[in-house]
């Protein structure tokens, strides 16, 4: 069984269809890549699997494990192993970033039976996954993402991924508004959760992320649904010819 | 209502203090106001003067008294700081009242705060008895530490009346705590009138914290003057109180001078809280900041007023306010004014007023996290005034206010959440 199962998924925000009979099907250990034009449903994707109130699942099925994930609240998308990394992630000043994230990972625990982490044990953890993002340990005492720079968002979103440890990992847009420094650190962030029980979505519009994180397929989606996979050839070929080619190829 | 029985009550005593007399008869002149009148718009005056009143004829058993004083002194402890004043039914309790060094407390025969006494509830507690009270602190003395002033009630029928004058001399610096309580004694009433003096360059910092009960009254008056350089920073947390009306009224009269002033209100039940302020700018080159954010659920009442007048010839003013607030309930209410005057030229004048709801893409991030709906919602609901409480420096205090924030919203247990 793959671990995400999504058959024939439609969704519409604010009365607009967005996805219109998206299918994919991910196994456990391996990254997808899904590319496309603006406004093309990849953000869409992502918030749906995460369960963003804001987009209304139409039609179709998604599962993680064969359980229904669409019936499920954000919450226990997060407890059963959904993570989203977001584009554009919130400042919430006033909630502490180590707490939220302490909080975030016994949830998580909770949910697979396991014991809550002592604040002594999480420390330890928290400052040993921030120095792999090469972060500064001052950032756990500030607000979450108060004040902080794109880039320092982007890698306190794949810092808490790295401590969550979670199943299924999307990630939208992660490499947006990084520079060649940022990106190469958040890929390895990345890289380094790479194992054979996770995969990995990764929502892009630039083939350059995946000069550091190799994918296992690359997936174009257009007006809402896949209109071409391939390996990650097809991620260079589209780098080099744009994707009207494959708009065409899908129309005739 | 029928002012008589104030007068009896007045007539059957002595002499009174000076302008207790003229506070009488300039009440029993005006009346009390009705909803007619701008400044008690959407609070009603009358049930707040009735209770003063009948206060009067209803003295506290001694025994009330003392059981005040012990309670108090149970929890003198967290009163730790510099010193602390204690008044309990609004009579300065010697036993439990500790000066710390550089401070001086006199009786005065100056009525305190004649300038506020064209209102009502500032008539009312200049025309019923007590002493004026006057707090000093000498020129170039910073005062460490914290003073606290504790207002207690005894009994359900308890008026603590208070009128202090706090008077800074020169580059003085104090920091003031006012603890309103009423030790769960049910109901009662608490009308202040603090009158405040700041001469050139003096700094007060005013912390003034409530979580009465819900059926408490508190009605305060803050009239504050500020010379050349002075700086008044003032930060409000209304966590209690049946109805709750508080005036903060500030002159800056001289070049310089600067105010801050942060609020935090959390209305739950029926409870109706009505924060009024009024900043003058008097002399050219001064600053008003204010902040106060107001959170109201189930049927709370919330009421903001906040009058900035910049005043012929004080150019060079620099004021601004804000004042957001949460409404999560369909109940819940706030009426929000700011009023701007402005008579000079050269002026920077902000203020923004909002009313919303939870924000959904911070409520989403949350959940995304695992945490639980009801959990994220407290945290973001915490977090919306967690930035007027950070502006209490002393930490002790500062968490104390956390506290009090955190305890009136429902099943919040994940204080250790907060940044």
């Amino acid at each position: 069984m793959a671990l995400l199962d999504i058959n024939d998924l439609h969704a519409r925000v604010a009365g607009t269809d967005i996805l219109k009979g998206l299918s994919l099907s991910v196994n456990a250990g391996e990254v997808h890549a899904i590319m496309g034009p603006n406004g093309s449903g990849k953000s869409t994707l992502a918030n749906v699997l995460a369960g963003r109130d804001d987009y209304e699942v139409t039609a179709g099925s998604a599962t993680l494990d064969g359980a229904d994930l669409l019936d499920m609240e954000p919450e226990e998308r997060a407890h059963a192993g959904v993570f989203l990394a977001f584009q554009y992630p919130v400042e919430i000043p006033g909630v502490n970033n180590t707490y939220l994230l302490r909080a975030a990972l016994n949830a998580v625990r909770e949910a697979r039976g396991e014991d809550g982490i002592s604040a002594v044990d999480f420390m330890k953890l928290a400052r040993q996954k921030m120095k792999a993002m090469e972060m500064d340990a001052g950032f756990l005492n500030r607000g979450v993402n108060e004040g902080f720079s794109g880039g320092e968002k982007k890698r306190n979103e794949v810092f808490q991924m790295s401590v969550l440890e979670p199943r299924l990992c999307l990630l939208d847009e992660t490499d947006s508004g990084l520079d060649i420094d940022a990106l190469k650190v958040v890929a390895e962030g990345v890289n380094a959760l790479r194992s054979p029980d996770r995969a990995f979505v990764l929502v892009t519009h630039y083939q350059r992320l995946l000069d550091y994180i190799e994918p296992d397929f690359v997936h174009v989606l257009a007006g809402g649904r896949i209109i071409r996979s391939g390996d990650k050839s097809l991620a260079l070929e589209l780098e080099a010819r744009g994707y009207d080619w494959v708009l065409e190829e899908a129309a005739a | 209502m029928n002012l008589s029985a104030l007068e009896q009550a007045f007539d059957a005593r002595e002499a009174g203090r000076a302008g207790q007399r003229e506070a009488l008869d300039a009440l029993l002149a005006s009346g009390l106001p009705t909803r007619k009148s701008e400044l008690w718009k959407y609070t009603k005056a009358a049930p707040l003067a009735e209770f003063a009143i009948a206060a009067l004829t209803d003295a506290t058993p001694a025994a009330d008294i003392d059981a005040a004083r012990a309670r108090v002194a149970q929890r003198a402890d967290t009163f730790e700081g510099a010193g602390r004043l204690v008044f309990i039914d609004g009579v300065l309790d010697d036993t439990l009242t500790r000066l710390p060094e550089g401070v001086r407390l006199e009786a005065t025969r100056t009525p305190v705060a004649s300038k506020g006494a064209d209102d009502a509830l500032a008539l009312i507690n200049a025309a019923l008895p007590g002493a004026d009270l006057a707090l000093q602190v000498d020129q170039d003395v910073s005062v460490n530490g914290v003073l606290h002033i504790v207002h207690a009630l005894a009994a359900p029928s308890s008026l603590g009346q208070v009128r202090l004058a706090v008077e800074l001399a020169p580059r003085a610096s104090l920091t003031i705590a006012e603890h309103f309580a009423n030790d769960g004694i049910g109901a009662g009433m608490h009308n202040t009138v603090v009158a405040v003096q700041l001469a050139e360059a003096a700094t007060l910092h005013l912390r003034r914290l409530q979580a009465l009960s819900a059926e408490t009254l508190q009605v305060t008056r803050i009239e504050a003057t500020l010379a050349d350089n002075a700086s008044l920073d003032t930060v409000t947390v209304d966590a209690g109180g049946k109805t709750v009306r508080n005036d903060l009224n500030v002159r800056l009269e001289g070049p310089g001078a600067r105010v801050d002033m942060r609020g935090v209100y959390l209305g739950n039940d029926k409870q109706h809280i009505d924060n009024h302020t009024r900043v003058d700018h008097v002399a050219r080159d001064t600053i008003s900041r204010e902040d106060y954010r107001g959170i109201l659920r189930d049927r709370s009442r919330g009421v903001f007023n906040g009058k900035v007048f910049v005043h012929k010839g004080a150019d060079g003013t620099d004021a601004a306010q804000s004042n957001p607030n949460l409404l999560l309930s369909d109940h819940a209410e706030i009426d929000t004014k700011p009023e701007l005057e402005i008579y000079a030229d050269d002026v920077k004048c902000a203020h923004g007023a909002t009313v919303g709801q939870i924000d959904e893409t911070s409520l989403f991030y949350l959940r995304s996290r695992g945490i639980d709906e009801a959990t994220a919602i407290q945290l973001l609901t915490y977090a919306f005034c967690r930035e007027v409480l950070t502006g209490i420096e002393n930490d002790v205090l500062r968490i104390a206010a956390e506290q009090l924030v955190a305890d009136q919203i429902p099943d919040f247990s994940a204080l250790e959440l907060i940044a």
